[in-house]
């Protein structure tokens, strides 16, 4: 089965796109998300002579992070300098995709691994035991676990591929580094592309870190080794049974987000059940959470696709706010970084933080006669920084998939600016948090121009 | 399998009630009656019990809570007649947290319980006009403390009872506190889970089936084919994973640096009839000698195989721990196995024919007790569940030549190494498996040539 469907299909549904949408986007060299990009993974559509293959990662090791409070990098606001801990991350496995194609004359190769479960709650976890010193007590304890692993996005290095995989990396609920303090100290998996089976590669080392508070030693015995590759369904593979290629036309408006005013703000304290509190040490926990976007920049885009034999101007006359029986309009945006996540909590000392917030999305889509937005979190599919965490603890709120909506007319679209409020949400619990959101958000987002493609995509 | 729980949670992600023809096309969608968003959380909290015999399994400094809190909408099947509506709760998270204080040593373990992500969820929902509902928790794959020491899976299901109300497409409340024993603990379990019909989320149709056939007559072509009815007969036997704490930094977040200690499965006494079916297409008919020499030549490719059944009767864990208490627990609760004559996993040719024991990934709860250690699919896993694939107990192979003599054994061994989160060891343990040839069918058959 072509995991390339399945991965366009779930980024689709990320970005509330359809997926003949996604699939007819372009491909982001490595597999990159980067900002705005709505990606997909192997050969772009309209690439000739594509050969694309998936290869299983056999993964042995932990990448594990020992920490402590450290006074010479500024741990003062961090609850006085009382925590100390360890991370973990056990890779189960994962999968090397590689394509190459042909286009505009250019013989061309991507990359991209996916560790442990793509999308699934039976992926990998990264799990934490964190010690905050009590005045006058012992120690007391947060234990926790939140899924890690996920795309590994590449970056060239001649004509090598580099995979960080500090990007495998997330903050669970405890107190501790965030993963973009570890850049620098964690391995980094490189890959020559098309990279054989039984290629193998030794990430084993031991390196210091020390900021923001932090400072300690990631220690990585992994190991990693390429299994046998099997040819994946390539642009030419036949069509399954009970299906037929149907010519579709996908014609897309560039979206940019132009403007941006406002927070979300998330009031936390610790849930009052102490049989719950207490092994994860929320117990009296009380503050606010502030989240600042900052997606002045990203790029994304909303589409209308449907039959070919429709007209451009058919599906873009839906892309100017116009109601157009039989087509609808998403679309979104997606960014791997932006924006930050600020702590101030009270714990019996305080904690203080701004650490730079992870992935997200904010989808767009039109009905009933107005242009609905949601802002959230890129889902599993990328673990790593989807989280919205600072060092201080705290909950998980990107376990909310919408952390705030709005609306505005659907003939905004006619306009070359829009400007759409996203209001913050219901309040909701995570694990031992009770959170309440609020706050809201205003984005100015400013439409370019029309674009097509048309591909052949199968269906009933 | 897993790719359509994939597309199916891609799906949910976005909320996207009907998903696109090229989704639904690439998986078969059973038909839904609507989507629930959930709210709330299950929690249920666990302590050693004196008045349990906690002492004598040695988890008397034990406290523990496992959280579930589904994430993503969940689909609800209503199928009517009086068959009760079933939600699929597809995305939760469950984290267990065991402390465990003893005089001069402490630890706490973290795990995310299996419940919910191996697709057995199968909480059930049932309700009356009257405007009683009723949830029943699963036992097969249900909520567990994982590597942690706390109940084990199907300890903790049960039903809890709530309100349902809104008419046609009703919301639900399981509001409610119950205390709960299992084994040396005693708990609570509190629920404030809630479901809430997602607006625009109703009638989930039956969006087709990627395996439908196109029209026409297929057509047919010559195979060569035998097939072999066979007894097998398994005896009484013990599997046994001998495991450790190991030294690297996962013992720290499990709670198991400086434990060893060793599991065993108890195997009951089996029989059963097994069917190998094996075919090679072929240009012209051939004879039942000729296929039977095809088959001893390896030349034939297994279907996939009939299994047989079987159980595990009983699972003895010891626990020692370096300064802390010993746990020594027993649980005697069944667990299915499937005996295999044939891969389970892909048809095979050659000379010898894979046989094997497994468990369904549901049980992965079948190496655990109420005191902490390995999951099954740490043990006996070598990757397979994350594709969903079932657990391998103990695997051995035939010649084909000897599947065909009237009277056949066949040794099967666990015997390996694993290494799972917070915990490393080996597997010991072989039996022998009785076979006994009853009808050998043999020749040439017609079936569609795809």
């Amino acid at each position: 089965m072509r995991l390339r469907l399945l991965i366009a299909v779930a980024a689709a549904a990320l970005v509330g796109a359809g997926p003949a949408q996604v699939t007819a986007a372009p491909a982001v060299e490595g597999a990159s998300f980067g900002q705005g990009s709505v990606f997909s993974i192997g050969a772009p559509i309209g690439a000739k002579d594509v050969t694309e293959s998936e290869a299983p990662l056999f993964v042995t090791g932990t990448l594990s992070v020992d920490f402590h409070s450290d006074p010479a990098s500024g741990c003062a606001a961090l609850a006085g300098c009382m925590y100390a801990g360890t991370m973990v991350y056990r890779p189960s496995g994962g999968q090397l995709l590689q394509a190459s194609y042909r286009m505009h004359g250019r013989r061309q190769r991507v990359a991209t691994v996916i560790l442990g479960s793509l999308g699934s709650s039976t992926g990998d976890e990264f799990y934490a035991r964190v010690t905050r010193q009590v005045a006058g007590a012992g120690p007391a304890v947060c234990a926790d676990a939140t899924p890690a692993g996920g795309f590994l996005s590449a970056r060239r290095a001649g004509s090598r591929f580099v995979f960080d995989l500090v990007q495998a990396l997330t903050s669970t609920r405890c107190a501790g580094p965030v993963p973009a303090d570890l850049e620098g100290a964690a391995p980094a998996l490189t890959l020559s592309l098309p990279t054989r089976s039984g290629t193998h590669a030794d990430l084993r080392m031991t390196r210091s870190f020390a900021g923001h508070g932090f400072a300690g030693t990631v220690t990585s015995t992994l190991r990693v080794t390429v299994g046998t590759s099997s040819a994946s369904a390539s642009a030419n593979s036949p069509t399954p049974p009970g299906l037929h290629l149907h010519r579709v036309r996908d014609v897309q408006r560039a979206v940019t987000v132009a403007a941006e005013t406002g927070a979300l703000t998330f009031d936390v304290r610790g849930t009052p059940d102490a049989a719950v509190c207490i092994l994860l040490d929320s117990c009296g926990l009380t503050g606010r959470l502030t989240l600042r976007p900052g997606l002045v920049g990203v790029t994304g885009n909303i589409a209308a696709v449907g039959p070919a034999r429709r007209s451009e101007s058919y599906f873009a006359r839906a892309l100017f706010g116009q109601r157009v029986r039989g087509v609808a309009v998403s679309g979104g945006l997606i960014w791997a970084r932006a924006g930050t996540m600020t702590s101030s909590l009270h714990q019996a000392t305080a904690c203080v933080d701004t650490a730079p917030a992870g992935s997200g999305s904010l989808s767009l889509a039109s009905g009933n006669g107005r242009l609905r937005a949601g802002y959230g979190l890129a889902g599993d599919l990328f673990a790593s920084s989807g989280s919205l965490r600072s060092r201080c603890p705290g909950p998980q709120i990107a376990a909310r998939l919408t952390l705030a909506s709005g609306s505005s007319p659907r003939a905004a679209l006619s306009a070359k600016t829009a400007t759409i409020v996203l209001r913050a949400g219901p309040a909701f619990q995570d694990d031992g948090y009770v959170v309440t959101p609020r706050g809201q958000l205003s984005l100015t987002l400013r439409f370019g121009g029309v674009s097509q493609q048309l591909f052949s995509a199968p269906g009933p | 399998m897993g790719l359509g729980r994939h597309l199916r949670r891609a799906a949910l992600l976005a909320g996207f009630a009907c998903a696109t023809p090229v989704a639904l096309a690439a998986t078969p969608v059973a038909r839904a009656d609507g989507l629930l968003a959930p709210s709330g959380s299950l929690v249920y909290s666990w302590h050693g019990d004196p008045a349990r015999g906690c002492a004598a399994v040695g988890v008397c400094g034990i406290q523990g809570v496992l959280l579930v809190r589904p994430n993503s909408p969940a689909f609800v099947f209503a199928p009517g007649h009086g068959i009760p509506a079933m939600v699929d709760v597809t995305g939760a998270s469950a984290t267990v947290r065991v402390r465990r204080s003893e005089t001069g040593s402490s630890g706490d373990c973290v795990d995310t319980s299996a419940w919910l992500n191996t697709g057995a969820s199968g909480l059930a929902l049932s309700w009356r006009p009257n405007g009683r509902a009723r949830l029943t928790i699963p036992s097969a794959g249900g909520p567990s403390s994982g590597r942690c020491a706390g109940p084990r899976a199907g300890d903790l299901s049960g039903v809890v009872t709530g309100r349902a109300g809104g008419g046609r497409h009703p919301s639900f409340s399981f509001v409610a506190t119950s205390n709960f024993t299992v084994g040396p603990y005693s708990g609570t379990l509190v629920s404030t889970l809630g479901f809430r019909p997602v607006s625009g989320g109703g009638s989930v149709s039956d969006g087709g089936s990627g395996s439908s056939s196109p029209g026409g007559h297929p057509k047919l072509a010559p195979f060569e084919q035998v097939i072999l009815r066979i007894r097998m007969r398994t005896p009484a036997a013990s599997l046994t994973a001998q495991f450790h704490g190991g030294t690297d930094a996962t013992c720290v977040v499990f709670d198991s640096c400086a434990t060893t200690g060793a599991v065993a499965l108890g195997l009951g006494a089996a029989q059963q009839i097994v069917t190998v079916s094996a075919q090679h297409r072929v240009t012209h008919p051939v004879s039942r000698a000729r296929a039977l020499a095809d088959f001893r030549a390896g030349l034939l490719t297994e279907d996939l195989p009939l299994n047989g059944s079987g159980a595990v009767v009983r699972t003895t864990e010891t626990l020692d721990r370096s300064g802390g208490a010993p746990c020594r627990d027993t649980s005697a609760e069944g667990s299915p196995l499937q005996f295999w004559l044939g891969s389970p996993f892909a048809p095979q040719t050659g000379p010898r024919i894979p046989v094997s024991i497994t468990a369904d990934p549901g049980g992965i709860g079948l190496l655990r007790t109420r005191c902490a250690g390995p999951e099954a699919f740490d043990v006996f896993g070598s990757g397979a569940t994350s594709s969903g694939g079932p657990l391998v107990l103990a695997r051995g192979s035939i010649n084909r030549s000897t599947l065909l003599a009237a009277h056949a054994t066949v040794a099967l061994s666990a015997q390996g190494s694993f290494i799972g989160p917070g915990y490393r060891g080996t597997r010991i343990g072989s039996l022998t498996v009785g076979l006994t040839l009853l009808k050998v069918t043999a020749g040439t058959v017609r079936e569609p040539a795809g």
